[in-house]
């Protein structure tokens, strides 16, 4: 593929939550900082996947590219616009370009309305569209999700999960998008049915161009979706990779660590030998230096000192330059 | 490990279980047979609505009153069936001979009383533990699953502790009457994959140490594949495979394991699409006539449909519940 112009860009992007103290709650105590420094760029037909822990900062990143949250710091781009300076007609067509799908078919849809209303629904706030277009258009999306026209008339209840996620898909679909942020889109789903929803959407992408961002804990998932992949600790990435150069070649300690926890079905019986000890320190006092070094098996005193920064160590392979990895590069 | 010499701990013997449902009665847990050893950690497989939480429940008697039933086979522990037991006798079962681990910590544990006290109810009712003698009782327990501070912790309550050493008070609420028998329900399911992890490793410490046997419920591979020495399969309410871990992966002989594991996708291993299971797991009111997997098997032929099968054997240590066993077919 060519290099082409990225249709998402994240430039140092921060989003800080205020932490009020005090009697009334009207002084300052302090700020979580959910996410501290993103950068990265999405191409068009790309995936990139966020993976972290809870509090790692993918959901916020997620938010703001979704213009659901603005950053405190930095600028997210779409298509080369900066979104904090689109005017009314930016912002309409941006929220048709960028869709989103969520975890939970079970209450991501609403369950008193139709499955031709919940996919009708941004075309008709969208666009003006007769009612028989707008009919022939949720058949038309019912068929590229795997669906039958006929059960438009249908509930969400009367929909197993694996189709939830279906009609889920198509309403995001709905306003031909060019990038989805996909939140965990298979987990509530049954092992049988994940990889159903998974074809399906590498199917629509390959098909319509589609980029996606894509957050996602179960690493064998990530690898198989995605062009890139970003590894999240307290609100930093601290490695980002091509999918398979990065799980053939971790550098970070944390990216191996994660992957040592995956639980891969060929390492019968012998994981857990390099399992790390403790749990994600509070994102309000982050610690100094690498933030890792509290959990890291190869910490010194001198990763509290020096804040490490993100390098290209290898062509496309980018990695926060804490000791370890360099002693290991060396 | 080899599980001909270990004593066995807990039979259970053609279990079969109804629940009351608006359509009238469906049965969940369908003549479900399996030895558990001492020492030894039988995986319990199956996807939601397969009846392997149903299964626990009934073995523990925990099923919910008017709702659910047992209506055939027996479940014995030190050579007494628990299923005809009076509830009073069922209570000296509970607890001391086979505990449980639940799903979710954050719910499973009540939030107005002290860590001490949950960790201490069965040794006061069942030891006549009390005072200083407790105290250190508790203190232990807590320590042997690893949770810092022990001597601080026991009067913590459930919402000062992150979801890991949670689920590590449930751990030692678990161990603390001494049973034979852990089931654990799926335990890991709301924890980080590093938390996870630890959790999981010294789950195997406590279990080598005290030589408990396991009966792990999961959906999940990557754990059966390091967790667990055999594992039982389940689909629609029956045990469709039960094989020693390395079989199971490498030679499984129901069809639907086999479409199981092509469907995930693996840490290692490239694939450009995933293998997937066409259709749904059937709804248990409208099971199909013959096996319940038939209408989604790719190998299915006449007699599948007609007559529910067997459990043939297979290999040393594995069965099936598929016609292709068959030995008079051939």
């Amino acid at each position: 593929m060519p290099d082409s112009a990225p249709i998402l860009e994240l430039r140092e992007v921060r989003k800080h939550y205020p932490v009020r103290g005090g009697l009334l709650g009207f002084k300052r105590a302090g700020a979580v900082r959910a996410v501290d420094g993103v950068s990265f760029k999405v191409k068009a037909g790309e995936t990139l996947s966020i993976v972290g822990e809870s509090g790692c900062g993918k959901t916020t990143t997620a938010r703001m590219i979704l213009n659901l949250e603005a950053p405190t710091e930095g600028s997210v781009h779409f298509d080369g616009a900066r979104l904090d300076t689109l005017d009314a007609e930016g912002l309409r067509a941006f929220r048709s370009s960028v869709q989103a799908v969520f975890q939970d078919p079970w209450s991501s849809l609403n369950p008193r309305l139709k499955v031709a209303t919940i996919i009708a629904e941004p075309l008709v706030v969208n666009r003006a569209m007769s009612a028989g277009d707008v009919k022939d258009r949720i058949a038309e999306l019912m068929v590229q999700v795997g669906l039958r026209p006929e059960q438009a008339e249908l509930y969400p209840h009367q929909f197993s999960g694996g189709q939830r996620q279906r009609i889920a898909i198509a309403r995001a679909l709905s306003l031909s998008p060019r990038l989805m942020v996909l939140d965990e889109p298979v987990s509530a789903l049954d092992v049988s049915i994940r990889a159903q929803i998974l074809n399906l959407l590498k199917d629509l992408q390959d098909k319509q161009g589609l980029s996606y961002v894509m957050i996602a804990h179960h690493l064998a998932t990530v690898r198989h979706m995605s062009h890139q992949v970003a590894v999240m600790y307290l609100g930093q990435v601290v490695e980002m990779a091509p999918g398979k150069e990065l799980f053939r070649n971790p550098r970070h300690p944390y990216t191996k660590a994660l992957y040592a926890a995956a639980l891969s079905t060929h390492a019968r019986g012998s994981a857990f030998a390099n399992v790390i000890q403790g749990e994600l320190p509070s994102p309000i006092a982050p610690p100094s230096g690498c933030r890792f070094h509290t959990r890291c098996p190869t910490a010194t005193p001198a990763c509290a000192q020096t804040e490490p920064t993100l390098i290209e160590i290898e062509a496309g392979h980018m990695v926060q330059n804490c000791r370890c990895v360099m002693a290991g590069a060396a | 490990m080899s599980d001909t010499g270990a004593r066995v701990v807990l039979r259970v013997e053609n279990l079969t279980t109804e629940l009351r449902v608006s359509r009238g009665t469906v049965r969940a847990v369908d003549n479900v047979s399996f030895d558990l050893h001492a020492g030894e950690t039988l995986g319990l497989v199956g996807e939601s609505g397969s009846g392997k939480s149903l299964t626990c429940l009934s073995i523990l008697r925990l099923l919910p009153d008017g709702v659910g039933r047992i209506t055939g086979g027996r479940v014995i522990c030190d050579d007494v069936d628990l299923v005809p037991l009076p509830e009073e006798e069922m209570r000296s079962f509970r607890g001391r001979r086979i505990a449980i681990i639940l799903q979710d910590p954050m719910t499973s544990l009540n939030p107005v009383l002290s860590i001490g006290d949950q960790v201490g109810e069965g040794l006061r009712l069942y030891r006549s533990l009390k005072g200083k003698p407790l105290r250190e009782k508790i203190i232990d327990l807590l320590r042997g699953m690893r949770i810092p501070a022990p001597e601080a912790r026991i009067d913590a309550f459930p919402h000062e502790m992150s979801g890991g050493m949670r689920q590590r008070v449930g751990g030692a609420i678990g161990v603390s009457g001494t049973p034979a028998v852990l089931i654990a329900d799926e335990p890991t399911t709301a924890l980080d994959a590093t938390v996870q992890a630890q959790y999981l490793s010294l789950l195997r410490d406590v279990q080598r140490s005290q030589g408990l046997a396991i009966l792990f419920v999961t959906h999940d591979f990557g754990i059966v594949a390091n967790m667990c020495d055999r594992v039982a399969v389940m689909y629609a309410g029956r045990i469709v495979e039960l094989a020693p871990v390395a079989q199971l992966f490498d030679q499984p002989a129901h069809p639907y394991t086999e479409a199981l594991l092509r469907s995930v996708p693996d840490l290692d291993v490239d694939v450009e699409r995933l293998y997937s299971i066409e259709g749904q797991p059937p709804a248990l009111h409208a099971l199909p006539r013959g096996c319940s997997f038939a209408p989604r098997c790719a190998q299915a032929h006449g007699i599948c449909l007609e007559r529910a099968p067997p459990m043939f054997d297979v290999a040393p240590g594995q069965k099936a519940a598929c016609w292709k066993h068959d030995p008079n077919a051939r």
